[in-house]
């Protein structure tokens, strides 16, 4: 049943219930202040866990790279800055295995 | 493709503008189905961020081919409901008994007063559904959702949202006729 059916078949008690929920609905919007928090603390998020971010996925088998021409078979080698973050390059990592 | 997909694929992409936008698309019905449950301003503000801050953790995981509004909408009942049970576990019937007190000097035979007072009871009395009832009057009154989309956002059949909207009218129609008791049995949110 589409919405307008569906207006048109309310009952009367029915109608009182949508517009006292409208009424409450109608006049408090949020504060402007709640976008900009949004948006500072979404760009945190990204800062603070890079590998969780959109942007550290794609890359993370280096696909986009060409292989040159003399190499017979493309290797698909794992980018550790993708895994682990920025912090954590090839050094580190080694480190950990020891 | 749509312009939530669109955006949804920048933000993939790591732009952050896209999230600012598709808030500004979404906001209101997110932040008005958060009040309609909660009855709490700052509460539904809360909830109105945190709705946006995971769509940007789980951005990956949304299908773009799919429409947005019923997962914003899946995610607010989520939090609203986290809201409520947090909030009945310490919270003191004050506004009882303030109306009680307040109730008697608030009459006033004017018909727009009569009005004013008649939706604020029928407010009172939405506030007093269990969970499971008051989510299925908003989305279905309010957000203006057939019983086949709330079924989607909530995860259930049609048959028990259908059985949910149906306990949740009679319910108002006891309270407000000072009837009391809720009928059915409260069942926990799924």
């Amino acid at each position: 049943m589409s919405s307008r059916d569906r207006h048109e078949s309310l009952e009367p008690f029915e109608i009182a219930v949508r517009d006292s929920l409208l009424a409450r609905a109608a006049h408090p919007t949020p504060a402007p202040a709640v976008r900009r928090q949004l948006l500072q603390r979404a760009a945190r998020q990204q800062r603070r866990f890079p590998w969780r971010s959109p942007i550290a996925w794609p890359g993370l088998f280096r696909e986009n790279q060409t292989p040159p021409d003399h190499r017979a078979a493309q290797h698909y080698m794992l980018s550790v800055e993708g895994l682990f973050g920025p912090r954590l390059g090839w050094f580190s990592f080694n480190q950990l295995m020891r | 493709m749509s312009d939530d997909a669109r955006l949804i694929l920048r933000l993939q992409s790591g732009d952050l503008e896209a999230l600012g936008q598709l808030y500004d698309r979404h906001r209101l019905p997110v932040f008005r189905t958060a009040l309609a449950i909660t009855h709490d301003q700052d509460a539904a503000e809360d909830i109105l961020q945190e709705v946006f801050l995971r769509l940007h953790q789980y951005v990956q995981r949304v299908d773009t081919s799919l429409p947005l509004s019923p997962w914003l909408y899946r995610i607010t009942v989520n939090l609203s409901y986290t809201y409520v049970t947090r909030r009945n576990k310490w919270r003191v019937p004050l506004e009882d008994f303030v109306d009680q007190l307040i109730g008697p000097a608030n009459y006033s035979p004017e018909p727009e007063a009569e009005r004013r007072d008649e939706l604020r009871r029928m407010q009172k009395a939405i506030d007093t559904l269990p969970f499971s009832q008051r989510v299925v009057i908003v989305l279905y009154y309010l957000n203006d959702l057939s019983l086949q989309e709330i079924g989607e956002i909530l995860a259930a059949p049609v048959g028990t949202i259908k059985s949910r909207l149906h306990y949740g009218r009679e319910n108002l129609r006891r309270h407000l006729e000072g009837r009391g008791q809720t009928s059915e049995a409260h069942y926990e949110f799924t």
